[in-house]
């Protein structure tokens, strides 16, 4: 793990603990403070590689972290990002790493790249490691939050004004992405098989306009009163910062640059391994009042799933479940999430645990109100498995006896849904509004 | 045009261009990355049966993975691919792609994208062949050709107003009760349809063998087209190819992923390259190069080779057909029976006529037989166990028309390559937009096939209707376009591409318009044609 202190790889280190890998870091200072003490670090400067090639002999994978960003000049840029990730690649094939995971960065799909080094600085890495004779895959996160995060640091210092400067109409669209949600895709691609020589960007999922950003930022900051924007010219700006930017580097606030962001949307295209491996993003920043939720817990214990799946098959299909079948269910959680994030999914599925009335109200309550709640994906993934698999399957393709009586026994099974809706919405409703979704 | 001929891609068009070269007698070599599905798993069993008896029938249906476990957070669609045709979209590292406007699908399979087709095989008549250099009469011989190889069933009825008839057809597949429930009905109500709304209805024309064929066995019904007919029953261009390899004529040399030709100063094409898997490069000479690797691969083939003789083109005028997909509810077969054993793709297609031939919209009624149905129950708005419950009565009496438009070749849609900082890498950047007056053409057309299943006794619930967005028909075409009198990167009627001397582009990226119909069968025929106008004396 190159990078391995920093504000993104740090928590990558814990994701890939938690997943049972071995990990070793690699940084430019010393191991940072709280390090895991089961994880060696290696301090090294990536440009020189005999400082750490001999670390890299027997990996099955680098997540290259390390890269240098904000205001920094051209030359120190390409440095930081071009002949560091070539230095790297080099030591990778030498030690014969299987595979190569490059953070790379949304700005290099910016169409607008005017004065924007960084930018070119990663389109020029990702080509080199688009052609490192190893298996690699290159993801461009959007901008990255969360707690430490350096641009929401400077973002908020702007949101905190009265009046808050906004270069252009503010109007470009950014789908941020919680460092956390950031770690936790990170920490599966190394062992992917599907992921191999894939190339992708990753956002949170919520689209905001900067504009709604800030003023989403404002609000987390507990002001109340609503943003105000004073518009600047944009393009001027970022003329006049580039025309000054080779002697005056030091003395600037921000670089040409850094302004792309204001120009560009910042947005990821849906991409299937993103949504299989780091599905239920959180939103980002939180929405006000929202906490931002823990890191996905470690998957329930056999025994508790073993008796879930039972009665969830029983519920759903009349149906018992075999050896067999419950073997799946146990797999599926690994493969999927399936385990329940935030306090209020933890609550509907122990309340489905409760069998009988308990599991029918949590079933109809997350079917209307709560449509992505874990509980519901267990329901789906155990139907899944009971359509493929016997004796259940055919349990699906039989239809109820009776002409048209059917209509009837149809519409009293809405109507039965409409009324547990009904008891679960007095209790559930308010119980989902104070426990909050990202809780 | 000399030997070797030398074929890029190994799709619909590829296999049947290279069949007819053979025929005529000439010396051909295929390179293709080439892609392999495993072998069927117990060809005799059904659908049910695989369910039954596979030791590990959950791996085989939801994937090692369980990728093809659809859950709410990514129920956008009706189904997750299977497993078994994962193989047809696996993708190899190479070119990335930019797109806007277009969601564009590649596959690197042998036998390409329609190793993973619906097997609709619609003749273009010439009100839809009026933008291309040459008529109905021309491609009639062609569409019969390729109709004696793949077999194709249907019949001739009420559709064949829209379909030519053409040589070589089979006796459709027995319908499925759903379908045959549809087809009893539309009978019944045939001269209030053809006045009020305009649709007509008949057996679709399709790839499916109802007889055997050349070795193939005829479908006998086990529910399993979507995980890869076992009985090959269903053509795919994987069959022609494996009859191909066995041609001593023939070469056939996968894992090469071809970028580019070269080309001297008389604009003769000299050779191909490209890279081998291992990463080594890969040079082949050539005597004629037939580029079908798709329109999207034999764009890009075609501007890198320009850009590596110092020209940076772009390519205009790329289509797709908007498909619109309305499921619907038969209310008379809500409780009734489903029948595993039944053929799974549409046996039913519906035509509405517009004001010329050209605007002719194009539907497939497919009714809800063996699918994995997790997907579906989960889109109603209830409980999981009332979904059930409800599904269970509503299988049999569920449905799904696929309604697919006519598109013309339009300037600014267009495919160009941006060239990467360290001078090698590349991005293929596709833009595509509709055209302004789209929304005006679908709702209306939308509106008959609604008034069409209405009268049929079925519902279709205006919020379930939905267009796909561009690229998801993968009916890709027109950046090559078939002109009589174009200019440079156009192609004459026999696809010659000009100005090259011996280059041809066989696949849809000659189509100079594209009509509503599924254009897989003429892309086969129209190879055909090309390779007996260019080689048949």
């Amino acid at each position: 793990m190159t990078g391995a202190g920093g504000f993104v790889g740090r928590r990558v280190v814990d994701h890939l603990l938690a997943r049972g890998e071995s990990v070793i870091g690699i940084g430019r200072s010393e191991a940072p403070a709280g390090w895991p003490t089961t994880a060696p670090w290696v301090q090294a400067d990536l440009l020189d590689p005999s400082a750490y090639s001999q670390t890299l002999q027997g990996a099955d994978a680098v997540i290259h972290c390390a890269a240098l960003t904000g205001k920094a000049s051209p030359a120190a840029l390409r440095k930081g990002n071009v002949d560091t990730t070539r230095a790297l690649i080099g030591a990778c094939t030498g030690a014969s790493v299987k595979r190569l995971v490059f953070v790379s960065s949304i700005a290099a799909v910016f169409a607008d790249r005017r004065a924007y080094a960084y930018a070119e600085a990663k389109i020029e890495a990702e080509a080199l490691v688009r052609a490192a004779p190893l298996e690699t895959v290159i993801v461009r996160p959007t901008m990255i939050l969360g707690a430490g995060s350096p641009i929401q640091a400077t973002l908020e210092r702007l949101a905190r004004l009265p009046v808050t400067p906004m270069f252009g109409d503010g109007e470009r669209q950014v789908e941020a992405v919680d460092v956390e949600d950031v770690a936790r895709l990170l920490a599966a691609l190394p062992r992917d098989a599907e992921a191999a020589d894939a190339v992708f960007a990753l956002g949170g999922g919520e689209r905001l306009s900067l504009r709604q950003l800030l003023a989403r930022l404002r609000a987390l900051q507990g002001i109340a009163s609503p943003a105000r924007f004073m518009s600047l010219p944009l393009n001027f700006t970022r003329s006049c910062l580039s025309l000054l930017e080779g002697p005056l580097l030091p003395l600037l606030p921000l670089t040409a640059g850094q302004l792309a962001t204001f120009a560009n949307d910042s947005l990821a295209p849906p991409n299937p391994i993103v949504e299989r491996l780091a599905p239920n993003r959180r939103p980002s920043p939180p929405r006000a009042g929202e906490q931002a939720p823990p890191t996905p817990p470690p998957r329930e214990d056999d025994t508790t799933l073993e008796r879930e799946f039972t009665q969830l098959a029983r519920y759903v299909a009349g149906q018992s479940a075999t050896t067999y079948q419950i073997a799946k269910y146990l797999d599926a959680h690994e493969a999927c999430a399936l385990t329940p994030v935030t306090r209020f999914d933890r609550l509907l599925v122990a309340l489905a645990r409760t069998g009988g009335i308990g599991l029918a109200i949590a079933d109809s309550y997350s079917g209307v109100l709560y449509r992505t709640a874990t509980l519901r994906a267990k329901l789906v993934a155990t139907l899944a498995i009971l359509e493929c698999s016997p004796p259940s399957y055919a349990v699906f393709d039989r239809p109820d006896q009776g002409g048209a009586l059917v209509f009837l026994r149809m519409g009293a099974s809405v109507a039965a849904n409409a009324v547990l809706l009904l008891c679960g919405a007095l209790f559930l409703l308010p119980a989902q509004i104070v426990l909050k979704r990202g809780a | 045009m000399r030997d070797p001929i030398v074929i890029v891609g190994s799709g619909a068009s590829a296999v049947h261009f290279a069949q007819t070269a053979l025929e005529l007698g000439r010396h051909v070599v295929m390179l293709d990355i080439g892609h392999i599905g495993a072998a069927p798993v117990q060809p005799g069993a059904s659908l049910n049966q695989l369910k039954a008896e596979l030791d590990d029938p959950v791996r085989y249906f939801l994937g090692d993975d369980y990728r093809a476990m659809v859950l709410p957070a990514n129920s956008e669609e009706y189904y997750g691919l299977p497993p078994s045709k994962s193989y047809v979209f696996r993708q190899t590292p190479g070119m990335e792609v930019v797109s806007d406007g277009f969601a564009p699908l590649h596959s690197h399979a042998g036998g390409g994208l329609a190793q993973a087709w619906t097997a609709g095989c619609y003749p273009f008549n010439d009100g839809e062949l009026a933008a291309f250099p040459f008529g109905w009469d021309e491609m009639a011989p062609a569409y019969t050709e390729v109709a004696q190889r793949i077999g194709v069933s249907g019949l001739d009825d009420d559709l064949s107003r829209f379909y030519p008839l053409h040589g070589g057809l089979q006796p459709p597949i027995p319908l499925d009760a759903h379908s045959q429930d549809l087809l009893r009905r539309y009978e019944k109500k045939r001269s209030g349809l053809h006045g009020g709304p305009r649709v007509f209805m008949g057996r679709a024309r399709l790839a499916s063998l109802s007889q055997p064929h050349e070795g193939r066995e005829g479908c006998w019904r086990c529910g399993r087209c979507l995980w890869g007919c076992p009985t090959q029953s269903l053509y795919t261009p994987s069959i022609t190819l494996e009859h191909l390899k066995r041609r001593e004529a023939f070469e056939y040399v996968a894992g090469v992923r071809i970028t580019h030709f070269s080309f001297d100063e008389a604009n003769r094409v000299t050779h191909a390259a490209g890279m081998a898997a291992n990463g080594e490069a890969i040079v082949r000479e050539v005597g004629t190069l037939v580029l079908a690797a798709g329109a999207l691969g034999t764009s890009e083939i075609v501007l890198e080779s320009l850009l590596r003789a110092g020209t940076r083109a772009e390519l205009h005028g790329l289509m797709d057909n908007r498909q619109v997909l309305m499921p619907f509810i038969n209310l008379a077969r809500v409780g009734a029976q489903f029948d595993d054993r039944a053929y799974q793709y549409n046996q039913i297609a519906a035509g509405a006529p517009g004001e010329t031939p050209f605007d002719y919209v194009h539907g497939l009624v497919t009714t809800l037989t063996t699918a994995l149905v997790h997907p579906v129950m989960q889109t109603l708005p209830l409980g999981v166990r009332a979904s059930m419950g409800l599904f269970r009565n509503m299988h049999a009496a569920l449905g799904l028309v696929n309604i697919n438009f006519p598109d013309t070749r339009r300037e600014d849609n267009r495919i160009a390559l941006e060239v990467g900082p360290d001078g090698r890498s590349r991005r293929m950047l596709i833009h595509y937009r509709p055209d302004a007056a789209e929304p005006a053409r679908l709702r209306p057309a939308i509106k008959r096939f609604r008034a069409l299943l209405l009268r049929l006794g079925c519902l279709a619930p205006p919020h379930m209707t939905r267009a796909r967005p561009m690229g998801a028909s993968v009916h890709y075409t027109g950046t090559l376009p078939m002109l009589t009198d174009g200019g440079d990167l156009t192609t004459d009627r026999a696809g010659r591409c000009r100005p090259f001397d011996n280059l041809i582009i066989a696949d849809g990226a000659t189509f100079p318009s594209l009509p509503a119909k599924n254009l897989t069968f003429t892309l086969m025929a129209n190879a055909t044609r090309i390779a007996r106008e260019n080689f048949g004396g």
